[in-house]
């Protein structure tokens, strides 16, 4: 140290000098708009989240609300007796809902066999689909007559248990597919089918896993470095994720599901050079537990505090602060690890309960939903470590991450029948943190990850 | 530092009138940081302003482990020498002569001048020079910190104090009338 050196710190170092008066002016005036601006955004975010969200649940409700039409179904019995062709009128009037198609239209009989036609021993017992709201008594009147019109196709049905037939009618036209019922085999299939379907449980529980690609979107930076910098430095982690859920058929094709998520995400740097932190060595051996680690490499996440007494420089762009007075004690010519065979993960792990909203649009033995959500995802874990070698060592933390974060979920799901209790499921999905992960306003980071999650559910 | 923990508390919550107390209590003694690495005043206001907007915007990231007053002057350096760094002003220079211990006409000059004769004197080196001799001679970083910081090589680092010294023994000549015998 030079005399003239210390002269001037001691002169200049500590000076005290009035400030002018228009700088805290300035200041407020860029805390103000900063404030503004950071709630705005805030709340386009959540806008355009609940916005999508109220346009995906209002179009899955709309293409619901049309195809399953809600009409009534009149079973009807009629008896021709062998005495005066009289009617006997039993007509029992119940709701149900039910896609109707004129393709459907068909005559379901249990074990229906053509065997001969004998007019005088037809027993026919309709149940007739139409398109009205509300069936007043003259229109069941005319239904009957159209019923009685049935006897005059001379067709004998025989059934093996109780002697009954069933037709569908639409549209007030009896609509009789004799080329239909001869296919026996067919018509039992889409009868048991149809019944499985109707019966299937609305309540469902599972569990589901995923490997997770990991990484984040920098939507904005103040320091200077913009986007770019960052993408350079920072590379995606391959994760995982896991959960259990259970989930409500609220409507037919609609069903609400939640359920507790366990998630790893993170980032890594590479290029990283670890040094010894000779300061370490300094401090007598009492006091090294006690050792805080002065130098953090700052991140688009956050700062990364070590906890490590090693010294941790990412070597691609030198950065490296030192946040206390303790200055340098590395070797800088003499790394630990070298720069190409260490690298630094930092990783978040999370509890996420999301709540999902699944709209099936295809309703077959193999149903396929598309899936949209958002999820409350609370922060357990935050570590940060060093891999080299194939060793994982923790040296640190994340700093500023925000304890709660909030994502949104998209994707689509297949769910497959084992049996008629158990569906397997895989489901590619999406999700995207819509806060910034860290409470830093100086870069925004979004994490999201893509993953490709199996699971099995079962139904009760 | 629990004199400052209610503060701090206060500002995070972005409540102003904690804010202006803080800036208050600080803003002096950085206003003085700041002029030395500013080439004048109103660049020192802006980088003032600067710092501390960061600052605010920061505090969450505080540890609560070290000087607060030494953070916030961190923040102050490190605002400074981005808008140098961006500007590319850190280049090589080469080393011509050095400064030796002999100079006490100089150091017995500087132990006289006044704190604003001194910082004219600072300001009025080139940026290059006057990052390094900041950083080294005041701040009391080694030659090996300020290759990191500054992303310049040991050699560079070393040079540029060196040319820093010179300037500011010729400045000191010419200006306070001291003949100086070069070596």
């Amino acid at each position: 140290m030079k005399e003239m050196d210390k002269i001037l710190r001691n002169k200049l170092g500590n000076l005290d000098i009035s400030v002018p008066d228009d700088v805290w002016a300035g200041i407020e005036r860029s805390l103000d708009s900063n404030q503004r601006a950071g709630k705005r955004l805030m709340f386009y975010r959540y806008a355009a989240a609940i916005a999508a969200l109220a346009i995906v649940g209002s179009s899955f409700l709309y293409i619901f609300n049309k195809k399953d039409t809600t009409v009534k179904l009149v079973e009807t019995t009629v008896q021709n007796t062998p005495a005066g062709n009289t009617v006997k009128e039993n007509i029992i009037i119940k709701e149900n809902k039910q896609d109707i198609k004129k393709e459907n239209i068909i005559a379901q009989t249990q074990k229906p066999q053509i065997e001969a036609i004998n007019k005088e021993n037809i027993i026919v017992n309709p149940i007739a689909a139409i398109e009205s709201t509300e069936l007043q008594a003259d229109e069941k009147k005319q239904d009957l007559l159209k019923f009685e019109k049935l006897n005059s196709l001379i067709i004998s049905l025989h059934t093996s248990k109780n002697n009954l037939a069933i037709v569908h009618v639409v549209e007030n036209r009896v609509i009789p597919d004799l080329n239909y019922i001869s296919d026996e085999s067919l018509l039992l299939a889409v009868n048991t089918a149809n019944k499985a379907k109707q019966e299937r449980s609305k309540w469902m529980i599972g569990g589901e896993f995923s490997p997770l690609y990991s990484y984040r979107h920098i939507t904005e930076t103040q320091n200077g470095k913009d986007a770019a910098y960052y993408n350079e430095l920072e590379n995606p982690v391959l994760t995982y994720s896991g959960g259990v859920h259970v989930q409500y058929s609220a409507l037919k094709r609609l069903t609400v599901q939640t359920g507790v998520y366990y998630s790893s995400m993170g980032q890594s740097i590479d290029y990283l050079g670890v040094y010894a932190n000779n300061i370490y060595d300094m401090i007598p051996a009492d006091y090294q537990d006690r050792y805080i680690n002065s130098y953090s490499i700052e991140n688009s996440a956050g700062n990364i505090e070590f906890n490590s007494k090693h010294v941790f420089i990412d070597n691609k762009s030198a950065r490296v602060n030192n946040l206390s007075s303790n200055k340098g004690y590395l070797d800088i010519n003499n790394p630990v690890y070298s720069d190409l065979s260490a690298t630094i993960e930092q990783n978040l792990k999370y509890l996420e309960i999301p709540l999902i909203l699944r709209y099936k649009i295809i309703d077959k033995i193999i149903d396929v939903n598309l899936i949209g959500g958002l999820g409350a995802n609370f922060l357990i874990e935050n570590n940060v470590y060093l891999k080299y070698s194939g060793v994982k060592e923790d040296i640190g933390h994340t700093q500023g991450v925000n304890k709660v974060n909030y994502s949104g979920n998209i994707g689509f799901g297949i769910d497959y029948p084992l049996t008629k209790q158990l569906n397997f499921r895989l489901e590619p999905s999406f999700r995207y943190y819509l806060n910034p992960v860290s409470s830093s306003d100086v870069v925004e980071s979004h994490p999201y990850t893509m993953g490709l999650f199996t699971g099995i559910c079962y139904s009760f | 530092m629990n004199n400052y923990t209610d503060i701090i508390k206060a500002c995070i919550k972005g409540e102003r009138k904690a804010q202006k107390q803080l800036y208050d209590r600080f803003a002096s003694t950085m206003y003085g940081v700041c002029l030395r690495y500013a080439t004048d005043a109103d660049e020192a206001k802006d980088i003032l302003q600067d710092g501390f907007i960061k600052v605010f915007l920061n505090l969450k990231q505080f540890n609560y482990k070290g000087s607060f007053e030494g953070w916030i002057r961190r923040i102050m350096v490190n605002t400074a020498l981005e808008k140098f760094r961006d500007k590319n002003y850190l280049f090589a220079m080469h080393m011509e002569r050095g400064y030796d211990s002999d100079d006490k006409e100089y150091d017995h000059i500087i132990s006289d001048l006044s704190a604003n004769d001194l910082l004219k004197l600072i300001q009025g080196l080139s940026p290059q020079y006057r990052m390094v001799f900041n950083l080294y001679a005041i701040e009391g970083y080694s030659h090996k910190e300020i290759c990191e910081i500054l992303n310049i090589k040991e050699g560079t680092s070393k040079s540029n104090l060196s040319r820093a010294r010179e300037i500011l023994k010729e400045k000191i000549s010419k200006h306070f009338m001291v003949s100086v015998n070069c070596l």
